[in-house]
């Protein structure tokens, strides 16, 4: 006689859904949290679920899929909707949640649960597992391959970033409180000349050295910027200007 | 199945490894794109017939076993949804899924939902999507992205596997629905629209498993089954409230859909097992539960957004077509705008892809009509697949392609039962060879369907990555886009409100957190601001009336027209109509005006403060 499943399912639905909540009490990220957690997201609410509505033997086994997956999706979202009306969603918010429900929809499924039903037997040679497994591979080669190539997309287009901001809470007088901001992304090591200016007068300037992905920020008191004279800063690059922010008002936000 | 049985893949392993060396193919192609390399489109379309045609063709088969077919259709749909993946393996970059993002940061960071979404408004009264993702991001601690594409993974599988025995059970054969799936898949938003973190990618999976439930409700001589009628109504009640605060559309098309098979059954389905005719034994009961939670939800909650959004798609659908058939604008110039044209070979495979979905349409009704099938469900997939045509008509009009778009995917439904209805006789009863010819030929047409469907669905410039265009969704994504928008995130103020073309204004109102604005001011579009060459009274009256506290400009803009016919949005001033870019004097302009400051610039984006106007 074959091995039924009267509870031992439910049991692993009680032991992933406490898991989880051991998990987020003892504050497990990473990739190990995610291993623990990512099944109590919906899809072991989902399989509670479906056990309770319908217990073995009601629907066939494709269907029960079906319902797993969006009756999962469905209470997950809407036990947080509930929830968010009273509580915050955060993460030990949201794993008391979904392990209640599953525990309450796992004592359900036992409830109703009368018979035995063995496990369907999937057939697979060792061929089909190593041409599915080859398959995975190649999948899995095929993302790498387009994650490279999305970073480098990204990491082909070479510019530099510059800001000019007033500070917030600047006193009122004559000088104002400014932050400047170089960011490299130029794919090399750069050097840059920092010239700021009031109205075309020299105020300062600095040189910066910048590594590839490498930011420089300084904060200073500048003279109040006006329309007539502004305050601007210019970046130079081997010597040629190729970057200038200005502030021309004194009450900018 | 009985319990016990062992169940067989067959030949889905091998077709699987075929699909995936498909995706290898694509991955590549999109690689020799980006590097601009002459094969990169070759690649791209083999690697979809590899994924496609073979799996289509043992789909056909009469040998495959039913737990292969359904392995088949799950390997299909989860094959095509990583092609959607490898287009953009590392982040969001559509319109609508940054706005999705948004609201999922939203949710994720504040722990509520309903959150006002500056840039889709739509998101803040539809918190499904949003919700489960944040909730899989929190819990599982890992990026809204990641979250986003085991949400949408999930319920492309649901998708699958639930229109899979959804067209059996209608049906009645593994094998017909196999094949119906197979068509439904050639559906124009299949490969990328409805893969991209939505709410509608989310709404069709549950809207499917709805119809699922429907089915198994309202099924007849139900005696031996009346055990499961509790459960089912307890999926149905769960399913319509999840479905109702996910998408609108799907909502509405799900419920008319059964609301039109109830009154079919009620009118022709006769008495059902129990000797009695109980109106709420069959679709009626899943009917009135969508419209009871519809109506509470679009009436207390959802109503003016849905109407907005909504009644704006349709009546720009609606008016783009009385413009055509009365003269008072020409018909969309199909296959060309804004200096993209598709090639020869693309066009005649686009409209050579209609022509079998039209003839099967068209024999499809001849069929059920000769055989006098009157069965109250096979009626109500005929008449979703009748407005096939119809919305073939709304893609020769400047503002109608957006609706037949969104309604491809429930027209499709029909046209896969119909297809599956007239190719599930064929070769019924001919020898071994004639059949294989018959199966090698309907394979062709499907592979020409599918594929010429993803060109009508699909913007040539999208279809692949490249380099930067102008107003082309995510071919106008970034660096500098992305690095203005880290830098927004940082250093202003959140949910500023700033003016922006469509791309920047998608990646400052996610990633960069701020507020853009578009529509109007008075009787002044906003956007002019960024178009008038020089800075005039209006612009400053836009300013001031709209509280903009940041104008940013690419100056790209003026280097090309936008590929989707405007730059910031579709009721703009030329849009659809222009056929000069972007003055240089307009994106310019702001250099010499007086109180607005130039606070953050990267070469080609440059961040403006205008809150100085804004006293």
């Amino acid at each position: 006689m074959q091995p039924g499943r009267r509870s031992t399912d439910l049991v692993a639905l009680l032991v992933l859904a406490l898991l989880g909540l051991v998990a987020v009490l003892a504050g497990i990220d990473g990739f190990v949290g995610a291993v623990l957690l990512l099944p109590l997201a919906f899809a072991i609410p989902g399989y509670a679920l479906a056990a309770a509505l319908f217990p073995p033997g009601q629907i066939p086994a494709s269907e029960r899929a079906v319902y797993v997956i969006a009756l999962g999706i469905a209470a997950a979202a809407l036990s947080g909707i509930l929830v968010q009306l009273v509580f915050s969603l955060d993460r030990m918010a949201w794993a008391l949640t979904l392990s209640g429900l599953t525990l309450a929809a796992g004592a359900v499924a036992a409830a109703r649960r009368r018979e035995d039903r063995p496990w369907a037997e999937v057939e697979l040679n060792p061929v089909a597992v190593v041409l599915l497994v080859m398959a995975l591979a190649m999948a899995a080669w095929a993302a790498a391959n387009a994650t490279n190539r999305a970073r480098d997309e990204l990491g082909d287009a070479h510019f530099t970033e510059l800001w000019l901001l007033p500070s917030a809470g600047s006193a009122p007088g004559a000088s104002k409180r400014v932050s400047i901001g170089v960011s490299n992304h130029e794919g090399r090591t750069t050097s840059y000349q920092v010239n700021l200016t009031l109205g075309g007068v020299p105020l300062r300037n600095w040189t910066v050295r910048l590594g590839e992905g490498q930011a420089w920020t300084t904060s200073l008191q500048a003279p109040r910027p006006t329309d007539s004279r502004p305050l601007r800063v210019t970046l130079l690059r081997d010597g040629r200007v190729f970057r200038n922010a200005f502030l021309r008002s004194d009450s900018i936000s | 199945m009985t319990p016990g049985e062992r169940l067989s893949l067959g030949a889905m392993p091998a077709l699987t490894l075929l699909a995936s060396i498909g995706l290898v193919l694509i991955a590549a192609g999109n690689d020799a794109a980006q590097r601009g390399d002459s094969k990169a489109q070759a690649l791209f379309w083999v690697g979809l017939v590899i994924i496609y045609a073979p799996i289509a063709f043992r789909l056909l088969s009469r040998s495959a076993g039913r737990e292969e077919r359904i392995a088949l259709v799950l390997a299909l749909g989860l094959s095509l949804f990583l092609v959607k993946v490898l287009r953009s393996p590392i982040d969001f970059v559509r319109f609508d899924e940054l706005g999705w993002w948004r609201a999922t940061s939203d949710v994720a960071s504040t722990g509520h939902a309903f959150l006002t979404n500056p840039f889709l408004v739509t998101t803040s009264v539809f918190p499904g999507l949003p919700t489960v993702t944040a909730g899989i991001s929190k819990l599982a601690d890992i990026s809204i992205f990641h979250a986003g594409l085991i949400v949408i993974g999930a319920a492309r599988l649901t998708l699958m596997l639930a229109l899979f025995l959804f067209l059996e059970r209608a049906l009645g054969s593994a094998r017909g629905a196999g094949i119906g799936v197979a068509v439904y898949v050639c559906n124009p938003s299949f490969l990328y629209f409805d893969a991209q973190f939505g709410y509608e990618s989310l709404a069709l999976g549950l809207g499917i498993a709805f119809l699922l439930a429907a089915q198994r409700w309202s099924a007849r001589n139900r005696l031996a089954r009346a055990r499961d009628l509790p459960g089912t109504l307890a999926a149905l009640l769960v399913l319509a409230c999840m479905l109702t605060l996910t998408h609108h559309m799907t909502t509405v098309a799900v419920f008319v859909f059964v609301a039109i098979w109830a009154a079919a059954d009620a009118l022709l389905g006769g008495e059902r097992g129990d000797g009695r005719a109980r109106w709420w034994r069959g679709p009626a009961l899943p009917a009135a539960l969508l419209l009871v939670t519809a109506a509470l939800w679009f009436g207390l909650v959802a109503g003016s957004v849905t109407v907005d959004e909504l009644g704006g798609v349709f009546s720009r659908g609606f008016n783009s077509v009385l413009d055509l058939v009365t003269g008072s604008s020409g018909s969309k110039q199909l296959f060309s705008g804004a200096g993209q044209s598709e090639n020869i070979a693309a066009r005649v495979l686009a409209v050579a892809s209609v022509v079998p979905l039209l003839a099967a349409t068209l024999l499809g009704f001849d069929k059920m009509w000769r055989r006098r099938d009157f069965n109250p469900l096979h009626l109500t997939l005929a008449a979703a697949a009748a407005l096939y045509p119809v919305s073939l008509g709304f893609r020769l009009t400047q503002a109608g392609s957006e609706t037949s778009q969104r309604a491809s995917e429930f027209v499709f439904v029909g046209v896969a039962f119909l297809a599956a209805l007239l190719i599930g006789d064929l070769g019924r009863h001919r020898p071994r060879l004639a059949t294989t010819t018959a199966s090698l030929a309907i394979t062709a047409i499907a592979v020409t369907t599918f594929l010429g469907g993803f060109i009508v669905g699909e913007l040539q410039a999208t279809r692949q990555p490249g380099p930067y265009l102008v107003g082309a969704e995510d071919r106008s994504v970034t660096a500098e886009g992305l690095a203005a928008a880290d830098f927004a995130s940082r250093h202003l103020e959140e949910d500023s409100r700033i003016l922006a073309d469509r791309t920047n204004a998608t990646l400052l109102g996610s990633y960069g957190g701020l507020d853009p604005i578009f529509g109007r001011y008075a009787s002044l579009s906003v956007p002019r601001v960024l178009f008038s060459p020089q800075f005039d009274e209006a612009d400053r009256r836009i300013v001031h009336g709209q509280s903009l506290a940041y104008v940013v400009v690419d100056r790209r803009l003026s280097s090309g027209l936008p590929v989707i016919g405007y730059y910031v949005e579709s009721d703009e001033p030329g849009a659809l109509t222009r056929r000069q870019p972007l003055a240089i004097d307009s994106v310019r302009k702001f250099e010499a005006v007086p109180g607005i400051s130039r606070i953050y610039t990267n070469g080609p984006i440059s961040i403006y403060d205008t809150s100085e106007l804004l006293k």
